[in-house]
């Protein structure tokens, strides 16, 4: 998995992930997503554009995300997620929480 | 792999025996594809990518489980195999490994711990065998002379 925090300007950056988001990565995952909002980029976008696949530890790092965003009153909103991590976010409920965007650009408007 | 055109034989079929450890997951992905591209050949109406969606989740998910609990007091790890077969009505895996026993609440039991929508209060964790179970149609795990079995089904 690559990783790549891009900053937009204003608090906003998108986490470009390429590879799969899986037990192998979710704690690297989880330790970048956590510094990009130590940082101050409390509003992420998350680009699954290029993720093949999700398993429940990628998924806890994503939570893990969205919980360090909203305590430092942001958000982080999924971009371009595959069928394959639709169907995890459907099945988990989560995607009530974690609603996924079309794009990268519809993900950062209003932010 | 080996494709048969029986109805009470598998028309597709892979197994692989690899390192039960994360760097090894990518391997699990691979002989998950190989089988789709089997079965795609070998079965009249193949599933689509949402039905193999849930099977390739319900993998991911149980392999884990092996790579994070079986051989949890391992530093070394250990082996797993994996094998599926694709039927006319169905689709099976079967996972072998010889770490410690799974000593959780019953699988039939599995619960997506989404209590709220509080998102402050959601659990970073526990969600893999609800996952498991919620994308496949039937889950079991037995264990027999110190080998832990898992296995799923999933009608087409």
């Amino acid at each position: 998995m690559d990783i790549k925090v891009v900053p937009k300007g204003d608090g906003i950056a998108v986490a470009e992930m390429v590879g799969d988001l899986n037990l192998l990565c979710a704690a690297d995952v989880r330790a970048r997503l956590a510094t990009a909002v130590g940082d101050g980029q409390r509003h992420l976008v998350v680009d699954l554009g290029q993720v093949d696949f999700i398993d429940s530890s990628g998924l806890g790092a994503l939570i893990s995300g969205l919980k360090s965003a909203r305590q430092a009153g942001g958000d982080l909103r999924i971009a371009r997620p595959g069928e394959q991590a639709r169907v995890v976010l459907k099945l988990t409920t989560l995607d009530r929480v974690l609603r996924p965007y079309e794009s990268v650009e519809d993900a950062l408007e209003g932010f | 792999m080996r494709s048969k055109a029986s109805d009470n034989r598998p028309v597709a079929e892979v197994s692989a025996t690899l390192p039960a450890t994360a760097e090894h997951l990518d391997r699990v992905y691979a002989t998950l594809s190989q089988f789709w591209t089997e079965l795609e050949r070998s079965h009249p109406a193949p599933p689509d990518g949402v039905w193999r969606a849930y099977f390739d989740t319900a993998v991911g998910e149980i392999v884990t489980n092996i790579i994070r609990y079986a051989y949890a007091s391992t530093a070394a790890g250990g082996e797993m195999s994996m094998a599926i077969q694709g039927y006319q009505d169905r689709v099976e895996a079967t996972f072998r490994d010889r770490g410690g026993p799974y000593t959780g609440a019953p699988i039939t039991d599995a619960r997506l711990p989404l209590d709220s929508l509080d998102v402050i209060e959601l659990p970073e964790g526990g969600w893999g065998l609800a996952l498991t179970l919620a994308a496949v149609d039937r889950l079991s795990y037995t264990r027999d002379a110190d080998v832990n079995y898992w296995h799923f089904m999933k009608k087409l």
